[in-house]
């Protein structure tokens, strides 16, 4: 029994239950205002509900959960149910056949725009190169201190606008507040700074309404002497200066809430509506004096004490029902554990880590007891002293071990069994099982409850278990508790696709990535199809020219149509040849890069193809066309 | 003037037009540009959208002299600017002025007359004076054409040369109007307004006051910063590769006059390139051709202005 001595002089078991009831006013919100659907744990606490006084609507909830008698008889029950199955089944098969479809759908939405730009940029890729980039503004526009950076702290600015008015500089302070305004405005989403806006859109396109009239006045100030070529003057830096530090501390302000709501939720938690959760125990603990605080990293990242710290080190109380251990967080707990840290496990056996062996025990009370024992100092009469050693002793005082049996309730049977060196009992149901045992390892201990029950806001709420709990507790040498929060049992990912595959999406993930690789080659093999040797820029025109050939080709006229389109670009280069200007093949040569030879040879085929129509045809007409039209649509660009 | 007494001026106006012009104040905002920043106005749209009642209400507020020239086919160029007749009397030739000879003229579907009497109205518009038989009259003053044509019919119409359309301050397309407008509309009219019958509608303002008006918004100052944006709005349609023509250096001085009157409506003697971006379109998308590829591509004139404007960086105070 040297473990079940009360290790924690701060938790006393014998007040518990005022401090329960103390507690209790701003923690039954489960009872008051239970959930409208209840979560698992809610639904597992329901045999709790009708034992808690002053619960009915948790009571209510719970009832609505049992399933109603049916008034039909046996065989339509069945016959109803084997048709309620079979749709479901059916439902199932479409909804699996839809998920398919729409997943198809979302693949080539996603792939198609892809593909497109992957085609448009080839297309594109000349005309890029040589686009005409357009001439820089003045720099007076460009000047240094006009230039915003959209990285910049608009607080910084601000300050920096403060200092450049209070040296004098005035219009580069009032550039300055401008500045700070917009950045503050943008970083608040309230406004895109871009470079083609001017201040007036600004203006019109700021969402904040109430930042709108002062970002005006601002910009009002600045325009006179920025476009109105008025000297700044100090009532018009102090109006700047008003309207700016009124936007910048808004936009912070409103920065500020918008983290407070991320942080807090979106919706509005109630405390202690969730009869599953640990609300409850925390204020016990912290009326009790004890420091409660939520952990705040993963278990699997948990720091390892070190021997300077252990004893400081805060002990860890994780509900395993309702945080499931991952692996890796399992073996991590227990280095933890080796190294000094004091873990509270409670729930059943099955979710403990498995390096500990424990099984789940067969058991049929539902009441538990905690035996603990508190040494007292009682003073020794001489008598006895002469007695007990016959000789005389000033230290007369007596160390005396006072048992004390506290008795909490279950809403489910739940006991253990867990044998090894090291373990010792802290608590056990009525029939003898054991419920809560612990274990030295290493430099540190293990004390683990075979259910949460007892622990959670509904059994807290039971008469009795609070005293329960805190007897049991008593026996954790800390006074200092963390609480692991829901999800702190998933290691973080180490890697995107690590926390693709935790989150179940593996096989997809693999399904996707096949079908990547699929249309890549699909749409690489489709681009490295041999295609004409430039894509012609009028491709209306040219696509015309190509139809008209195709015509004449099939009427045996290739030579003819060569002609033609000779005919035609040379009237339209024609006009292209201003005085001094090169010949016709030089400046088809020079304007689209093709070779000389090469641009004298086909422009020669289509003078001859003019000069000589009735002259047999060549057989290659239609492809000198093409190579004269693709020259052509080059050098008109 | 002070330019409180301009902004307040135009104010009146526009709420005079306002009486009987239900909407349309994208239009009414744009024909009196036109007018203050001494120009002329090209209004596109379909039939009953109130072009023409627009043009006869600004005559009959600003009190300037107004006349109206049906354009046909059959028009002559003399129908417009006058000539000069024999008269027996005194042996003399008489010069007979045309109906040009107004300061605010209506040219109503002016693109359904020929070319050769389209381009007697060149003169008239660019130096506001009228030759006719080797003498030339000024015409009086201020002088404003206002011309209105209709997209939809290409049958036995004659599309404005290049050099006539730049002769145009401004080019206005009227849309259908909304709901709500349409149905104020109709109830004007179920309630006795005829639009024919303009004669109670008192003058807001004197011709004097509008030439006044004029020279002021001539003198608001303009930023450097603010030239170059104009330039470099104009330029960029000289370089976009699917325009075929660019606006001329006319369209830049077009912009730098409209921005002044926008700047002066709004009590201001100095522009901001707020004032020159809403009026690029305007300005400018009658004074750029499309290449034909983009024709085929189906896109429109709008369209490739409001992209090119969005490209140019406007001067301000910050830059990203």
């Amino acid at each position: 029994m040297l473990f079940s001595l009360q290790a924690n002089a701060t938790l006393d078991p014998a007040r518990a239950a005022g401090d329960a009831s103390s507690v209790a006013a701003d923690h039954r919100a489960f009872c008051t205002h239970p959930p409208p659907f209840l979560s698992p744990d809610a639904k597992r606490l329901c045999d709790y509900s009708k034992q808690i006084p002053n619960c009915q609507p948790y009571a209510d909830a719970c009832d609505a959960l049992e399933p109603k008698p049916s008034s039909f008889p046996a065989w339509l029950t069945s016959a109803l149910d084997w048709i309620a199955k079979t749709i479901a089944k059916l439902a199932g098969l479409l909804g699996w056949f839809g998920v398919w479809v729409v997943a198809g759908i979302v693949l080539g939405l996603v792939l198609y725009p892809l593909i497109q730009a992957v085609t448009q940029s080839r297309r594109e890729k000349r005309d890029d190169a040589d686009a005409i980039k357009l001439p820089a503004l003045p720099s007076k526009t460009q000047s240094a201190f006009l230039k915003l950076s959209r990285d910049e702290d608009p607080t910084r600015v601000l300050e920096e606008a403060n200092l450049l008015a209070q040296q004098g500089k005035l219009d580069h302070a009032l550039y300055r507040y401008l500045h700070a305004a917009l950045l503050s405005l943008d970083k608040n989403g309230a406004i895109v700074i871009a470079r083609e806006k001017t201040h007036g859109e600004y203006v019109r396109a700021c969402s904040d309404s109430e930042a709108k009239p002062p970002l005006r006045d601002l910009v009002r100030e600045i325009e006179v002497v920025r476009f109105g070529g008025r000297e700044p003057s100090m009532g018009g830096v102090s109006v700047a200066q008003e309207r700016a530090t009124w936007i910048v501390k808004r936009a912070m302000a409103a920065a500020v809430m918008l983290t407070v709501f991320f942080l807090t939720g979106c919706q509005q938690q109630i405390s202690g509506n969730d009869p599953g959760g640990s609300d409850t125990l925390r204020a016990l603990l912290e009326k009790q004096n004890v420091e409660v605080k939520t952990l705040f990293t993963p278990l699997a990242k948990i720091p390892i004490p070190t021997p300077k710290n252990r004893e400081t080190t805060a002990a860890l109380y994780v509900d395993v029902d309702r945080i499931p251990l991952e692996d890796d967080a399992q073996e991590h707990l227990l280095r933890w554990v080796d190294a000094g840290g004091i873990l509270i496990l409670a729930g059943s056996p099955t979710h403990w880590p498995k390096a500990l062996g424990a099984k789940v025990e067969r058991s049929t009370s539902l009441d538990i007891s905690v035996t603990t024992y508190k040494e007292e100092k009682t003073k020794k009469t001489h008598s006895d002293e002469d007695e007990e050693s016959g000789e005389a002793d000033d230290d007369d005082d007596e160390s005396t071990l006072i048992p004390r049996v506290d008795n909490g309730k279950l809403a489910h049977v739940a006991a253990v069994s867990w044998v090894d060196k090291g373990t010792f009992v802290l608590a056990s149901t009525h029939d003898e099982k054991d419920f809560v045992v612990g274990e030295l390892r290493g430099a540190g201990a293990i004390y683990a409850a075979a259910s949460d029950e007892p622990f959670t806001n509904a059994g807290l709420a039971i008469p009795g278990n609070a005293t329960a709990a805190i007897a049991i507790l008593s026996n954790v040498p800390r006074q200092k508790y963390l609480f692991a929060p829901v999800g702190a049992g998933f290691s973080p990912p180490t890697n995107p696709f690590a926390g693709l595959i935790n989150a179940g999406l593996g096989l997809p993930l693999l399904h996707g990535f096949f079908a990547t690789i699929i249309l890549f080659f699909a749409v690489g093999v489709r681009l490295a199809a041999a295609r004409p040797d430039a894509p012609p820029r009028r491709r209306a025109f040219t696509e015309h020219i190509y139809a008209t050939a195709a015509i004449y080709g099939r009427t045996k006229s290739a030579k003819h149509a060569l002609a033609s389109f000779g005919r035609y670009a040379e009237n339209r280069l024609a006009k292209r040849l201003g005085r001094g200007a090169p010949d016709i093949v030089t400046l088809l040569s020079q304007r689209s890069g093709e070779p000389i030879e090469v641009c004298a040879v086909v422009w020669g085929r289509a003078l001859v193809a003019r000069e000589a129509e009735n002259d047999p045809p060549n057989g290659d007409e239609l492809k000198i066309l093409r190579k004269l039209t693709s020259i052509y649509s080059r050098a008109m660009q | 003037m002070q330019n409180d007494a301009f902004a307040n001026t135009f104010e009146l106006i526009k709420s005079g037009i306002a009486k009987v012009i239900v909407g349309q104040t994208e239009l009414v905002d744009g024909v009196l540009v036109g007018l203050l920043a001494q120009g002329h106005v090209l209004i596109e749209g379909a039939p009953g959208l109130g072009k023409t009642l627009v043009a006869r209400m600004l005559a009959a507020v600003s009190g300037a002299s107004f006349k109206r020239i049906q354009f046909t086919p059959d028009l002559m160029p003399s129908d417009v600017t006058g000539s000069n007749i024999f008269d027996r009397q005194t042996n003399n030739f008489t010069f007979i002025p045309g109906p040009i000879f107004a300061q605010l003229l209506l040219a109503d579907e002016i693109n359904r007359a020929p070319a050769k009497t389209q381009s007697a109205l060149l003169e008239a518009m660019q130096d506001r004076q009228v030759t006719v038989d080797g003498t030339s009259r000024p015409l009086p003053q201020p002088f404003a054409v206002i011309a209105t044509q209709n997209p939809i019919e290409s049958q036995g119409t004659y599309p404005l040369p290049e050099a006539q359309l730049d002769r145009f301050l401004v080019k206005l397309t009227v849309v259908d109007p909304p709901r709500d407008i349409e149905r104020q509309i109709v109830r004007n009219h179920a309630s006795g307004f005829d639009p024919s019958d303009l004669s109670d509608i008192a003058p807001a303002v004197t011709t004097e006051t509008l030439i006044e008006m004029q020279k002021h918004a001539q003198a608001v100052r303009i930023d450097d910063a603010v030239i170059s944006y104009i330039v470099d709005l104009v330029r960029q349609t000289r370089q976009d590769r699917s325009l075929e023509l660019g606006a001329s250096p006319r369209a830049s001085i077009a912009l730098l006059r409209a921005a002044q009157v926008i700047a002066a409506s709004q009590a201001r003697d100095f522009v901001t390139p707020d004032d020159v971006k809403p009026m690029a379109l305007p300005v400018l998308r009658h004074r750029v051709m499309l290449h034909p590829d983009a024709q085929l591509q189906g896109i429109t004139a709008d369209e490739r202005i409001i992209e090119l404007v969005k490209g140019v960086p406007a001067p301000q105070v910050a830059l990203s």
